[in-house]
């Protein structure tokens, strides 16, 4: 009878805080066996090296460092490579579009100009070593190429497909190659001839 | 009037001390009859003639500034250089030239560079390759593949019906052909071309600025290319089977002797039997004269 006034509290609907019991307490202390649980995981952690918990068996700061610094600069040069790689891409179809003939094909300006200072400064196998009067001849022959190039570019630009300019161009830029190859040549006979 | 005859009479002395400072060179060696023969020189002047002798003979004349003649025989080819001190650096007068009269196997390959020397070359029956910066080239050609250019000089060659291909060109002196044949490949930028052709399978010439003139026969089947920027090409041409033409320029004129065909637009015909075997001729300018004419 005592059992079931007691079950008959329990079975209650608890509406408030106030209604629950006070002192409630579970049949047995549960802590030394928590606690024991957690000595023995922690030493059997200590025991195996493999495990790596952070602040543990890490290398010495500047190998850190040089390690970032080396996966930074790896990033970079990857990121550089593609970047350029991209532009090249970029850039070709770009000029594939817009200019269908070979222009530039032979002297830019820039081009022109570089190739007049190297053949005027390299000692060897260039105008310096040839006699004044053939390389002031080679020189207005080379201006005058430049010129006809550029009056062809002028035409192409008003006319980009037309067959004959496109041509005229390719004409015109072989025979500065053929030029060039001369004074390449004179240039070697010119040293071949010099002694000590 | 009494000072310029001083120094008139000053410069024939050092004119006569000059030369009697030349100091002759001979040299003679055995060679191959199909060997390889290589010429450098720098001043002075280069002749060449084949013999029918396995042996290359060397006579000159040297300049007091040329150091020696560098002559260099490894296996079945020849090296002559003329060797000038490092320093010396084209003079006026006649000290650094080397003149040299050299004669060779006549079916010898030969190979000439010079600078300002003048190159004569005769009865070599290998190929030749001639190159002169400011000199002229004067060669008769009866090998299979030929090649003489200029720089500044002028280039005289006569053709052979040996000859196979034959490449010459001046930037800015003048080639002269006679009896080309073969396949012809001359150019100039601003020099002139004045070429008298045979028999050809192939011509391809042009100039930027110079002044084309080809008179010539194509064979059957030939193709003939002429341009020019701004030049003139003036053009004789027959061919064994006719030919076609086809001509355009883009800011030129043209001139034809075939029924009045002139003006600058593009114009293509046809010269002679209309049959297999017709040459084609192509002709291009940016704003030069084209005037082409049958024979």
């Amino acid at each position: 009878m005592a059992d079931s006034q007691e079950q008959q509290p329990s079975s209650r609907r608890v509406s408030a805080l106030s209604q629950l019991r006070g002192g409630f307490r579970p049949s047995r202390d549960l802590w030394p066996d928590i606690e024991n649980r957690i000595t023995a995981a922690r030493s059997a952690s200590e025991s195996t090296p493999t495990s790596s918990p952070v602040g543990r068996h890490l290398p010495p700061a500047w190998a850190r460092v040089a390690a970032a610094a080396v996966v930074l600069v790896s990033a970079g040069v990857w990121l550089g490579h593609v970047e350029r790689t991209l532009n090249l891409v970029r850039k070709e179809s770009e000029s594939a579009a817009l200019a269908p003939v070979q222009t530039n094909a032979c002297v830019s300006e820039a081009q022109y100009l570089h190739e007049r200072t190297a053949l005027m400064s390299r000692p060897a196998g260039t105008l310096a070593g040839l006699p004044p009067e053939s390389q002031r001849r080679v020189l207005a022959s080379l201006t005058t190429i430049h010129s006809a190039v550029q009056d062809i570019e002028t035409a192409l630009a008003r006319d980009s497909t037309n067959p004959l300019l496109q041509d005229l161009l390719l004409t015109t830029c072989q025979d500065e190659t053929r030029v060039l190859t001369e004074v390449q040549a004179a240039g070697s006979a010119e040293h071949a001839g010099r002694g000590i | 009037m009494r000072p310029l005859i001083l120094f008139f009479v000053g410069l024939a002395w050092i004119q006569v001390v000059c030369a009697a400072d030349d100091r002759a060179y001979s040299e003679h060696l055995s060679a191959s009859l199909n060997g390889s023969v290589q010429i450098n020189n720098i001043a002075g002047s280069v002749t060449v003639n084949g013999w029918e002798k396995p042996e290359v003979d060397i006579q000159g004349e040297l300049g007091a500034s040329v150091q020696r003649v560098e002559v260099t025989h490894i296996d079945d080819r020849i090296v002559i250089k003329a060797m000038l001190p490092e320093n010396v650096d084209h003079p006026r007068d006649h000290s650094a030239e080397a003149r040299l009269r050299v004669r060779v196997p006549m079916n010898s390959s030969l190979e000439v560079s010079t600078v300002s020397a003048p190159i004569t070359v005769d009865g070599i029956h290998g190929a030749s390759k001639l190159h002169s910066v400011s000199g002229d080239v004067r060669a008769g050609l009866a090998g299979a593949e030929e090649e003489a250019n200029s720089v500044s000089g002028d280039v005289y060659v006569t053709g052979n019906p040996t000859v196979s291909s034959l490449r010459t060109s001046t930037v800015s002196g003048t080639v002269f052909l006679t009896h080309g044949v073969g396949d012809i490949s001359a150019h100039t930028v601003n020099g002139k071309l004045d070429l008298a052709v045979d028999g050809s399978k192939s011509v391809d010439v042009g100039g930027v600025t110079g002044e084309v003139s080809f008179r010539g026969h194509l064979s059957r089947g030939a193709d003939m290319k002429a341009t020019t920027v701004d030049g003139k090409l003036s053009l004789k041409v027959s061919a064994d089977a006719g030919y076609t033409y086809d001509i355009a320029t883009f800011g030129g004129s043209i001139h034809t002797c075939f029924g009045g065909q002139n003006g600058s637009a593009p114009l293509s015909g046809q010269v002679g039997p209309n049959g297999v075997g017709h040459a084609s001729v192509h002709l291009r300018s940016l704003r030069g004269v084209i005037d082409l004419c049958d024979q």
